[in-house]
């Protein structure tokens, strides 16, 4: 009887058909879901990150971070000369990448806080060291989780940016850490990440490591490429004693043929195949660049392009690496 | 038939329209100026750093007030008819109850969706003449969230038909954060489970598996990082999607038709 009222309750055939339809759409949708868009789930890694972290984040006093300040002399244990780019190379050959490196590094400003900033304006807060971050980790981790990732990831960075004002050393590179964990598309966090551990702590080998983890996710990003071959040409030392030319190769190979890529990628990939000993490959290359329409149409790259290829042609190869580079 | 559905969704609309949409966009746009001016300082004069702060954080601030416009427009178009009784001067008409369900879905659909284009619409605008750039992959990521946000609106009304906004607006928080997080849920539950022993896991486990089955899953249509990544999606998901959100508001359709049949009015 009951059975009977059910079946003839139009209504809840309805519910039942239109539930089954549904369910059977669901599935289709979630397996495409999985396949093309192969979820990201960065939920563990931000975990990890807060977990290793949380306790850098919350004792201003943590021993195991040490802000290392910028090196800016002839130093170095065995008191070799070593050339400090500024403002007086600006111009020269060999300089173009490297100008206004201090200021901006891909684009991101940066300013590197010291004692000689004291009193200048907007930095008034240098000694307001004890505030409470605005965005603790677990409210980014709970905006992750409602879906509201990116949007936890840019109010990081305006704190990361706060917190650098304030040189809190330990906060920065937690949220550097933490900003790509939540939003992996968010490559001014990778950059700036690997920048800092390259330049300040002498961590060559992690710089690597993040812009090859950021590559993974974002193949088709030209600032990601240079940033590797940045590191891995290692001109002159810059970044310590490590050097890996061959990646540096592919990677301003890839940044150059990338659509919107700047003109100097492809004279990097030249100077690299230099470095690597192939001078006479580095020279028809540079020739074939030279012969290009579209460089000739840019009289600044023109100029830049010849200039490169005077050089290799007198002899100079580019294996600048401090050590080798002096004791030529 | 068709016209007394379509009278009714566009009473709902005007009702809706004439109340409650002015300024929840007035607030919208007030963030908008706000997006327009705050983040410069932030990305350190890089503009790419900023073009994507804007978007990332107007596109969450649509998310939050896309749920905030389908709870209140959800939850008062169906529940102030039946509260102030004017319902019942439709009920009398000969027609059924499913039709007047289906032309206040429509309505407060119609509704909900023209609210989040407007947004959608300025945060555009905002790009666009702050950045000069037209935004690849946005007639997607629009597309995704009008879908998300037509579910969200069909299953607040449903919800609606209990017996006070209190429960309504519970059951609503709580079936959109589990819809946002099924996966993560699931995966959690699934693990917890698996220390109970065979047979309460597979129990735990088939039960979790129709949870999952019955509450709309916001995720699959969040589409941001891939759009971020890759600029497009593939004509076969968009497809997929719009099927799945399509018979998920049948079903709403259905469950709300069946609820207010059985409801003593």
């Amino acid at each position: 009887m009951c059975i009977n009222k059910l079946i003839n309750d139009k209504y809840l055939i309805a519910v039942v058909c239109s539930f089954v339809i549904m369910v059977i759409s669901r599935n289709f949708l979630a397996e495409r879901y999985r396949s093309e868009i192969k979820l990201l789930d960065t939920t563990e890694e931000t975990i990890r990150v807060i977990g290793k972290s949380s306790g850098a984040f919350f004792f201003e006093d943590n021993k195991e971070i040490v802000y290392k300040p910028i090196e800016t002399d002839e130093d170095h244990n065995d008191n070799e000369k070593i050339h400090v780019h500024g403002p007086e190379c600006k111009g020269l050959p060999g300089h173009e990448h490297h100008e206004d490196e201090d200021k901006s590094h891909n684009g991101v400003k940066i300013h590197v806080h010291g004692p000689e900033c004291k009193g200048l304006p907007g930095h008034e807060n240098h000694e307001e060291q004890g505030e409470e971050s605005k965005i603790s980790p677990g409210l980014a981790l709970m905006m992750k989780q409602l879906g509201f990732a990116e949007m936890a990831a840019s109010f990081l960075w305006i704190q990361m940016d706060a917190d650098s004002h304030k040189e809190l050393w330990h906060r920065v590179d937690f949220e550097l850490e933490l900003i790509p964990a939540l939003d992996p598309t968010f490559i001014e966090g990778f950059l700036l990440r690997s920048f800092i551990l390259s330049r300040y702590r002498n961590d060559w080998k992690g710089a690597v490591y993040i812009i090859e983890k950021a590559l993974k996710q974002l193949p088709n990003r030209i600032e990601l490429w240079e940033q590797l071959g940045l590191l891995c040409f290692n001109f002159r030392g810059r970044y310590g004693d490590e050097q890996n030319i061959k990646r540096a190769q592919e990677a301003y190979a890839k940044a150059a043929s990338l659509p919107e890529s700047y003109s100097y990628n492809a004279r990097y990939y030249v100077q690299t195949l230099s470095a690597e000993g192939k001078q006479e490959e580095a020279i028809a290359t540079m020739k074939k660049l030279l012969a290009d329409e579209e460089r000739q149409k840019d009289e600044f790259t023109h100029k830049q392009d010849l200039d490169l290829l005077k050089r290799l042609e007198n002899g100079e190869t580019f294996k600048g690496f401090r050590h080798k580079y002096n004791k030529q | 038939m068709f016209s007394r559905i379509l009278l009714i969704a566009s009473n709902t609309f005007k009702d809706v329209a004439r109340h409650k949409m002015l300024v929840i966009q007035l607030v919208f746009l007030g963030i908008s100026c706000g997006l327009y001016f705050i983040f410069g300082h932030a990305a350190q004069d890089n503009p790419q750093l900023e073009f994507k702060m804007v978007q990332d954080v107007g596109l969450s601030a649509i998310s939050l007030f896309g749920f905030l416009i389908s709870l209140f427009i959800g939850s008062t178009t169906l529940r102030d008819e039946i509260n102030s009784r004017t319902i019942y001067s439709v009920i009398t008409l000969p027609m059924g109850r499913w039709e007047l369900y289906t032309g206040k879905f429509l309505g407060t659909l119609a509704a909900t969706i023209v609210n989040v284009l407007i947004m959608l619409i300025i945060l555009t605008l905002l790009i666009y003449f702050k950045f000069h750039i037209i935004w690849h992959g946005f007639h997607w990521i629009a597309l995704f969230m009008l879908m998300e946000f037509a579910v969200m609106t069909g299953m607040v009304l449903l919800f609606s038909l209990s017996n006070s906004l209190i429960t309504c607006f519970s059951l609503s928080i709580l079936f959109t954060l589990l819809g946002t997080m099924a996966e993560h849920i699931q995966h959690q539950i699934s693990e917890v489970a698996a220390n109970l022993g065979d047979a309460l896991a597979g129990f735990i486990n088939d039960i979790v598996k129709v949870i999952y089955w019955v509450i709309p899953n916001f995720g699959l249509f969040d589409i941001k990082y891939k759009i971020l990544k890759d600029l497009t999606i593939s004509g076969t998901l968009v497809t997929e999607a719009v099927l799945y959100a399509f018979l998920y508001l049948v079903f709403l359709l259905a469950l709300g038709s069946y609820a207010l049949n059985k409801k003593d009015l």
